[in-house]
């Protein structure tokens, strides 16, 4: 399902996007993000400190989120204008889901509040986002 | 002593890192597009070359604020707390993008296991036009 900028009403629901993330996936990002610090990695480490796993990086949760609004309004219709994301909670490998809603919208822009959960359906990271017209 | 540390952090704002310079390859990109799991063919684009993923900027991160934030300062763990980011032009392949990064704050605060110090960076992206990239403001907790 693809929308017009326009048609974006206020309290529309975001289609969730369900993400199984694996520790595999955390060595991939952690490569083409060149970002190695052992939190993302070394899991003896982890559980020394206390944590269950190891722990997805937060702009890879993130990215997913970002995923989730580009499905529903594709990239050729809106870009990102600007985002603002808190990192509640550790996210640890395994299912994640993302998701939101339309804030508000007005001619130029459309704000969304954006979440990301755990299996547990624990919110762990949140973000608000705006979004503006592409081109 | 986290106070000391504190101190110590805080006679930091202001100070600056790079600017770092990327020329930004369409491998990069479209590497960076697949362990994000993108699906839109605009990341993968070799004909007309790839536009960046909307998170990419992130990957300017390890290298234009780690060195800025301090990640040893007497605790055992650190963890991203937050990142605001305002987005302008586009990342394309062949880009060259200039990173500089700015130290901007350091707070303590106490939380449910034990004292967390706040640290904030921001890193500015502009491109070989000069045009805005992306302003990115990230923070670490160290608990």
């Amino acid at each position: 399902m693809t929308r017009a900028f326009g048609e974006i009403a206020p309290g529309e629901q975001i289609p969730r996007l369900s993400v199984v993330v694996t520790r595999g996936d955390l060595v991939r990002y952690a490569g083409a993000a060149d970002d190695y610090v052992p939190q993302h990695w070394d899991r003896p480490f982890m559980i020394e400190s206390g944590f269950p796993d190891v722990i997805v990086h937060g702009w890879l949760t993130f990215a997913h989120m970002c995923r989730s609004v580009e499905i529903w309004l594709p990239p050729e219709r809106a870009r990102m204008a600007q985002f603002s994301v808190r990192y509640l909670e550790p996210t640890f490998p395994g299912p994640i889901e993302c998701g939101g809603v339309v804030v508000s919208r007005d001619s130029e822009s459309i704000d969304l509040a954006l979440y990301a959960s755990d299996a547990n359906g624990n919110r762990t990271t949140t973000a608000t986002m705006r979004m503006v017209p592409a081109g | 002593m986290l106070e000391a540390v504190l101190e110590k952090l805080r006679m930091r704002i202001g100070e600056t890192r790079g600017p770092l310079v990327r020329t930004i390859e369409a491998g990069a990109l479209i590497k960076f597009a697949a362990a994000t799991g993108q699906t839109d063919p605009r990341y993968f684009d070799r004909t007309n070359g790839p536009v960046a993923a909307p998170t990419y900027i992130s990957t300017f991160c390890a290298e234009a604020i780690a060195g800025l934030i301090d990640l040893d300062v007497g605790l055992p763990m650190f963890l991203h707390s937050d990142d605001i980011a305002e987005l302008g032009a586009p990342i394309l392949a062949g880009d060259e993008i200039r990173a500089s990064a700015r130290y901007v704050d350091a707070y303590l605060r106490e939380g449910k296991r034990g004292p967390m110090l706040f640290q904030t960076a921001e890193m500015k992206l502009t491109n070989q036009a000069d045009a805005h990239v992306a302003t990115v403001r990230v923070s670490a907790v160290s608990l």
